[in-house]
């Protein structure tokens, strides 16, 4: 009854990815309602980044079909422009760039993500005052800890108000304390209406944080495991 | 499709504004790098400069003892004369040629003006062209100068046995080229263009021959112009060294999603362009003060031309999917490659006869051969061939497009 009534945002169907003749994802369907954080797991190799990347539109997909729907609008994959604006992607590596500091890092991505001046001041006055970041705004990447970069790529990757967050390994290095202001950060994200999608090995932390964990193996995904369960 | 026209402006200003914050970026990490590489383009430029006004006092001070005026009474008023008074007129040991009437040219005699007249009779045009010489080209001197006019006629019969040769290589030229099956009237184009092209060999004239035929080599013009060339070229490596740097990383992953695949490669050709800038600026505005290019711009087309045909084909190869060191050492086998075949290194025309026929097709080629020409001629290179320059340009630009985009 509860899933009738359940709003899907994001639709994967028949999603399929082979590195020659070796299958990495075989015909992986699911829908993940708005407003939801799903986990995905699995061993090494399982094709976790792979699912992540290919969401993100930096991984060709051999076949299937992906689609952001709301009540008031529907963008597909294909439509390249229109998914990239959705979205957000947080890599697995830092991707940062360890000569700029934190707030010069923002000023970057939010100009190379084509927000506006005045936008782009706004979101990085908001961005200094996160909790998340605010101790170490001036502080250059490099000098960072493990935990704090992992933060800060959290924060850019969240830049642009996206509607389907992408998250691999987002708490690779990360401590404790980093680790709790990034699970509050995201239940908030959630609490928002927004889609959160996360690869993660830490097993507990997917459980305790995830409407719903797909586990995948042998390429596909084997169980659907609803949290709690 | 007023909502469509938007939307793609608003892309438009999306990608400008990522544009600007990839260029900024770039600059940063680029800065010490770029001030450096200026101070000593700056330096450089200077010293070229100082060379080069030293090598024309040197020049200057080696004047020819013999300096001497002539008259030339042209009554056959042919092509012939033009040629003659304008090839005679850029002859260092010549101070002054005068296109007179006999009248005229006698009284200069007489005022000791001149030391020689050279009249070239009314039939001469035609009796060159069958070859049977009924009146001769007269030449007087002046005899209260007989070192002077001793001198000048010891020349001009040299280049009159010279032209003697020359009749005989023509006409049989002319004779075997119908012989051979060719048509009588082109027989004498042929012969007229042939004989041209000898002359300007015995002479080391450039002026009369076509593209391809033989050109007078000077090793300081080919080392200024290999010089511009690498200069142009090197800013490439650079774009190759940053592509393949981000090529398929998770940093690159962000950019394509923040500002497209666009604004990447824009800002990376850009950011070549700036270490052009830097490079070649300083040594374009050096060749002009020095004298040695009149008009800088075709020049600066072409070494830009250069830079973006490497770059784009850079872009390319920066993308392959090996190690960044094999990558690396491929672009520079690749630079060399393109450097060696486009005459940059040596002249073609010393390798083998297949080799120097293919290097005309590569992309250096026809850059080197029109800063070569434009220095040769001091920038008077013609826009045509600016243009014929510039063909690599266009497959460069599909191979980029093709294979030089990060894909999906």
């Amino acid at each position: 009854m509860m899933t009738l009534m359940m709003t899907f945002s994001l639709k994967v169907r028949g999603l399929s990815k082979a590195w020659s003749a070796h299958k990495i994802l075989d015909n992986i369907s699911f829908e993940q309602p708005q407003g939801s954080i799903w986990g995905i797991a699995g061993e090494n190799g399982a094709g976790k980044s792979t699912l992540l990347k290919i969401l993100a539109s930096v991984l060709a997909r051999d076949s299937g079909d992906v689609v952001f729907e709301t009540d008031s609008f529907s963008v597909s994959l294909d439509d390249l422009n229109s998914w990239r604006q959705l979205i957000a992607y947080v890599p697995q590596e830092l991707a940062l760039d360890d000569r700029l500091t934190v707030r010069e890092t923002l000023l970057f991505w939010t100009a190379a993500r084509g927000i506006s001046a005045s936008e782009g001041k706004e979101q990085i006055r908001l961005a200094a005052a996160d909790p998340l970041i605010a101790d170490f705004l001036e502080k250059p990447i490099r000098e960072c800890s493990g935990g704090m970069a992992r933060r800060v790529s959290l924060i850019v990757g969240l830049l642009g108000d996206p509607q389907l967050i992408l998250l691999d390994e987002p708490f690779a290095g990360a401590d404790d304390h980093s680790q709790e202001l990034m699970i509050e950060r995201l239940n908030l994200l959630r609490s928002g209406g927004k889609t959160i999608l996360l690869a993660a090995h830490e097993g507990e932390l997917l459980k305790k944080l995830s409407d719903q964990i797909l586990y995948l193996h042998d390429a596909k995904v084997r169980e659907t495991l609803l949290n709690g369960e | 499709m007023k909502k469509k026209l938007s939307h793609l402006l608003s892309i438009m200003r999306k990608s400008q504004r990522a544009f600007r914050a990839l260029m900024r970026l770039e600059l940063r990490a680029a800065r010490t790098a770029l001030l450096l590489t200026l101070t000593a383009s700056i330096v450089l430029s200077v010293l070229l400069v100082n060379f080069a006004r030293e090598d024309k006092k040197v020049e200057a001070e080696k004047l020819p003892v013999l300096s001497v005026a002539g008259s030339i009474v042209d009554e056959d008023d042919s092509a012939l004369g033009q040629i003659l008074a304008a090839y005679l007129e850029d002859l260092r040991y010549i101070s002054a040629v005068y296109y007179d009437t006999m009248d005229q040219a006698l009284e200069r005699l007489e005022a000791d003006e001149t030391i020689v007249i050279l009249r070239l009779p009314p039939t001469l045009f035609e009796e060159t062209r069958t070859g049977s010489q009924r009146e001769p080209v007269e030449m007087w001197l002046n005899p209260r100068k007989p070192a002077e006019s001793g001198q000048a006629s010891l020349l001009v019969r040299q280049y009159a046995s010279v032209l003697d040769y020359l009749y005989g290589t023509i006409f049989g030229y002319q004779k075997v080229y119908v012989e051979l099956g060719g048509d009588e009237n082109d027989s004498w184009n042929e012969a007229t263009r042939h004989s041209m092209n000898v002359l300007v060999m015995y002479f080391g004239r450039y002026r009369y021959a076509e593209t391809g035929d033989f050109h007078p080599y000077n090793v300081l013009l080919h080392t200024y112009s290999a010089f511009l060339i690498v200069f142009a070229l090197l800013p490439a490596m650079g774009v190759l060294a940053g592509t393949s740097r981000l090529a398929g990383t998770s940093y690159e992953d962000r950019l394509l999603l923040s500002s497209g695949p666009a604004s990447m490669m824009a800002a990376r050709l850009a950011s070549g362009l700036l270490w052009w800038l830097v490079l070649l600026v300083p040594l374009l505005l050096a060749l002009k003060i020095s004298g040695l290019l009149a008009g800088v711009f075709p020049v600066a087309a072409i070494l830009l031309a250069a830079y973006f045909t490497t770059a784009l084909i850079m872009l390319a190869l920066g993308r392959i999917k090996v190690p960044g060191i094999s990558i690396m050492l491929t672009g520079w086998l690749t630079f060399l490659i393109m450097i060696v075949l486009g005459g940059v290194i040596y002249p073609t025309s010393i390798f083998p006869e297949w080799l120097n026929r293919g290097a005309a097709f590569t992309p250096i080629y026809p850059m080197m051969q029109f800063l070569y020409n434009s220095l040769y001629q001091q920038g008077t290179a013609g826009a045509s061939d600016l243009l014929s320059a510039l063909w690599p340009l266009l497959p460069a630009a599909v191979i980029a497009v093709i294979f030089g985009r990060r894909r999906v």
